[in-house]
């Protein structure tokens, strides 16, 4: 099997095997945001996939396109300025076909049944991405209604079902209430509930827990956790936390600069890290219980701005062990064990 | 809600009465009271002596209750509107205050509301339609038509439209609210024939009116639109916008379901300040065009110190700026579960 830039997603032609447990793939995705100060490349190539019912966890500093990478998967950039200018993503639907989701037209309709029945997404602010105007359960079943043929009793009957999946007590009278009247915790499960309503395959959980206190954050990663497997779903967690990763995620994508520098089962990532940037992530969390005198490492130096155009290594002038070749030519992303892809000169 | 609405309805008339006061005491600030215009009156145009001149302005204070300590005064218009529903008296006019402004009220709030229900949805729905399409032809286009709309003055729309009205249109009558023929003609719709003179009539008065609706609507249009599209703006980044587009919704379901809502929240809060703004939005075209309403009584009463008729357009003026909000809470009570359960 050849291997270039396209590490994750195996061959470009798609065998039936690979149908069998890849949900989704992104291949040389680029989007880019053109604006008047100049264009910036916020996804730069990425490829990775996403296997059935698995868990891929997407680590990266702020603004290293992660969320950008998977707002494109549902088509949710804002238009102009964003725009994906290259690649394709491909989901295998639920009646076997496959699509590339760059191809659909923004306002259609096979664009609107895909999301939220087929890939559903859930955000960082429970705090903000409810509607205040309307109670939690008409929000939910709005959702059902949409996406499958049924009354809005059953609609209705739904919702209830849902909160009592996602453990929130009492559901027949929290449909009635409206957002502000939960709590934080509360709202995520609530978020949880809507996306999982019409069954997706893939669940995109853009930094779930990020606005929770730890204790919360804990209780919505189990019921995430709990969830995937009554739903059959699959799980892309967004995150740059990195300890999240390791207690959810099967693999484990770092992204930095709007491109995937590392892939690797999350065994593989903590233990045998190949790209410098991981590893420097990895020193700069702290671990409880640590002597003192292993202090935390930090990366040195800077994100560099994403107008500049970059010869050579993005990571390179923060790179420990950057070598001459890492500021000429840019490391191709390439498989260097089985299962196991990095971008870096140092594996070549 | 019933609590609320209640809460909020007592602490309203509270407010009025405080308005009343204000007014009142307003109206006293001027130097000289309607006694020293009739005064110079007499001597100027009666021939009077000065002396004769006063003897008569002193029995007309007393006549009026004009000599009494303001707080008396006070006190009777107070009594006089609550026990006989009575405003006072109209020194120029020599008439009830009350059945004054009773004659001008209908017209008066008929045009203000005309006007205010056209600039609103106008300016809403246009609003709405440009924030999808910032910065684009039709946004900057409709931004340039809302900035000269709100910058020209009242009284010179007026008289352009007049201009328009007489010279291009040749429309005989477009001074006050009917033709001549229809003036007489009264509102009933009892036979077959009353009731096509009655529609005359109705269509005589729009053809008379829809200038101030215009005039009075238009930098309200301006206004409401510049309003909506910023809230629509912000509403359309709001986290809950991509939620619900990322259920699957329609961008039209997104708008209206989602969007639209939450960005008409200030609107209905400005609703509260717009009835008497309206009133007075409508003077000048009124002065211009002639209609008797309210806005050109208040101003006469105040040029002659007529001081019942002018306290109490203030005080018409301030029951319907608290009624306005009265009505704006409850709106948005209805609208917004976070107003209704705090």
């Amino acid at each position: 099997m050849t291997l270039s830039r396209q590490a994750p997603s195996r061959a470009a032609t798609n065998n039936e095997s690979d149908a069998d447990d890849t949900i989704l793939e992104l291949r040389d995705l680029k989007t880019y945001f053109f604006l008047e100060r100049g264009v910036v490349k916020a996804v730069d190539g990425v490829n990775v996939a996403v296997g059935r019912r698995k868990t891929l966890g997407v680590v990266g500093e702020s603004g290293c396109g992660k969320s950008v990478t998977f707002r494109s998967v549902m088509r949710l950039i804002q238009s102009p300025p964003g725009k994906i200018v290259d690649g394709e993503i491909l989901l295998h639907r639920k009646d076997g076909d496959t699509v590339d989701i760059v191809k659909l037209e923004p306002r259609s309709r096979q664009l609107r049944d895909i999301r939220g029945a087929e890939i559903a997404m859930i955000f960082q602010e429970p705090m903000t991405s409810l509607n205040p105007l309307h109670p939690v359960g008409k929000q939910i079943s709005e959702s059902v209604l949409l996406h499958q043929n049924m009354s809005r009793r059953a609609a209705q009957d739904r919702a209830v079902e849902m909160l009592n999946r996602v453990h929130i007590a009492d559901p027949e009278r929290r449909i009635g209430e409206y957002p502000h009247q939960l709590s934080g915790g509360m709202r995520q499960r609530v978020m949880i509930a809507l996306a999982l309503s019409c069954n997706p395959s893939i669940l995109i959980a853009d930094e779930p827990t990020t606005a929770l206190d730890v204790t919360v954050q804990a209780q919505i990663l189990d019921l995430m956790r709990e969830l995937q497997s009554e739903f059959d779903s699959a799980i892309v967690l967004i995150t740059h936390n990195l300890g999240v990763v390791s207690q959810m995620a099967d693999h484990v994508a770092v992204m930095y600069m709007g491109r995937v520098v590392e892939y690797a089962p999350v065994s593989e990532i903590f233990h045998n890290p190949k790209h410098p940037y991981t590893i420097g992530l990895l020193n700069s969390v702290p671990v409880l219980g640590r002597k003192e005198d292993t202090r935390l490492v930090p990366i040195t130096g800077m994100v560099p701005s994403p107008m500049e155009d970059i010869r050579g290594c993005a990571f390179a002038e923060r790179c420990p062990d950057a070598m001459e070749i890492c500021w000429e030519q840019s490391p191709e992303f390439k498989e260097h064990e089985p299962g196991h892809s990095a971008a870096c000169w140092l594996h070549e | 809600m019933i609590g609320f609405i209640v809460r909020r309805f007592s602490v309203s008339v509270a407010v009025v009465l405080g308005i009343a006061l204000v007014s009142f005491i307003v109206i006293q600030l001027p130097p000289g009271d309607y006694a020293d215009g009739y005064e110079s009156f007499l001597i100027e145009q009666g021939g009077a002596t000065e002396s004769e001149a006063e003897r008569q302005a002193n029995l007309f204070r007393e006549r009026y209750g004009l000599d009494r300590p303001l707080p008396i005064q006070f006190y009777v218009w107070i009594r006089d509107m609550v026990t006989k529903g009575s405003f006072g008296f109209s020194f120029a006019y020599k008439r009830d205050v009350g059945e004054l402004i009773a004659e001008r009220l209908p017209r008066t709030l008929l045009l203000a509301v005309l006007a205010h229900l056209t600039s609103t949805a106008v300016g809403i729905i246009a609003g709405i339609f440009v924030a999808p399409r910032q910065y684009s032809i039709a946004d900057n286009v409709a931004a340039f038509i809302a900035f000269i709309l709100s910058a020209l003055p009242r009284f010179w729309i007026a008289l352009a439209l007049m201009f328009f009205l007489v010279f291009t249109l040749e429309q005989e009558h477009v001074t006050a609210f009917h033709s001549p023929q229809y003036v007489v003609v009264p509102w009933a719709f009892g036979s077959v024939e009353e009731a096509r003179e009655s529609w005359a009539k109705l269509v005589d008065l729009m053809q008379h009116i829809w200038p101030v609706v215009v005039i009075a609507g238009l930098g309200g249009v301006a206004r409401n639109m510049r309003v909506m599209r910023g809230n629509m703006l912000d509403e359309l980044n709001a986290q809950y916008v991509t939620t619900a587009r990322s259920k699957g919704l329609t961008e039209g379901q997104v708008m209206r379901r989602h969007a639209v809502p939450n960005a008409l929240h200030p609107i209905i809060m400005y609703q509260g300040t717009v009835l008497p703004y309206m009133l007075q939005g409508e003077l000048q075209a009124s002065i211009v065009l002639g209609l008797p309403t309210i806005g050109t009584l208040l101003l006469t009463s105040l040029r002659n110190e007529d001081i019942y008729i002018a306290a109490s357009c203030l005080l018409i003026y301030g029951v319907l700026l608290v009624a306005g909000n009265l009505i704006a809470d409850i709106s948005l009570a209805v609208l917004d579960p976070r107003v209704r359960f705090s």
